[in-house]
């Protein structure tokens, strides 16, 4: 009980940590394209590759953090000693399936970045991003989650099965 | 699942009362309802051992099976 306590409470403090910190990112982002010396409405190749890498490193936060918000499911559940139970898969396979996407946007991001390898690129959100999560830490707990979900399916017909046996 | 079970009749053929039953066997009214309404998924040997002493009877005579 004292883990499942303390995993909830380390969720906790990691899912609002980074929604604070992104939303000020976001904000300082917002405040400097409405700065008028700095709006590049131009159609050249740096803007319009910021602009895909912004909307891309967007994407890649939202699936991230709703992955984090499918596994603060999960720990709840755990609380509630409801251990085994179709809510718990549920949530770890959704967890699993947006971790991997995760991974797959962020490995995708990381790509283009060294395609492009220029130093104009300058995001904030992408240098976070490089340095707390990599696409394969993504892909292994990911896939880690989805076989969690697959034994604890298994686990559950198996309870399923011996409670009906007379 | 193709397995009926007859333990009904074989409870109004020896006249007894699935309570009675389930006292005698040791399991409770709600397993005995399960396994009676056709939502069990196994019997324990010890089970239809026990029923079986219970009504006299054979394993063929609760069990049947239906060819779906």
């Amino acid at each position: 009980m004292k883990y499942s306590v303390l995993f909830k409470s380390l969720i906790d403090i990691f899912c609002f940590g980074l929604l604070v910190v992104l939303s000020a990112l976001f904000i300082s982002e917002l405040v400097e394209l409405y700065d008028n010396d700095k709006i590049d409405i131009s159609l050249s190749f740096e803007s319009i590759f910021n602009l895909i890498i912004t909307v891309l490193s967007m994407a890649y936060w939202i699936t991230f953090l709703r992955g984090i918000m499918f596994l603060r499911r999960v720990a709840r559940n755990y609380l509630s000693r409801d251990f085994i139970s179709p809510k718990i898969v549920a949530n770890l396979k959704m967890c699993g399936k947006h971790f991997l996407y995760a991974g797959g946007i962020s490995a995708f991001i990381l790509f283009i970045v060294q395609l492009a390898e220029d130093g104009f690129l300058i995001n904030p959100l992408l240098l976070i991003e490089g340095f707390v999560v990599s696409p394969l830490f993504l892909f292994i707990i990911g896939l880690f989650f989805l076989i969690q979900c697959g034994s604890l399916f298994k686990a559950i017909i198996l309870e399923e099965e011996n409670s009906l046996t007379v | 699942m193709g397995i009926k079970i007859n333990l009904d009749l074989m409870l109004v053929k020896r006249k007894m009362r699935s309570n009675e039953l389930a006292e005698i066997i040791g399991i409770t009214n709600a397993n005995l309802s399960i396994l009676k309404s056709g939502k069990a998924k196994a019997i324990r040997f010890t089970t239809l051992d026990a029923i079986c002493k219970a009504l006299k009877c054979q394993p063929a005579d609760i069990l049947e099976y239906l060819d779906e």
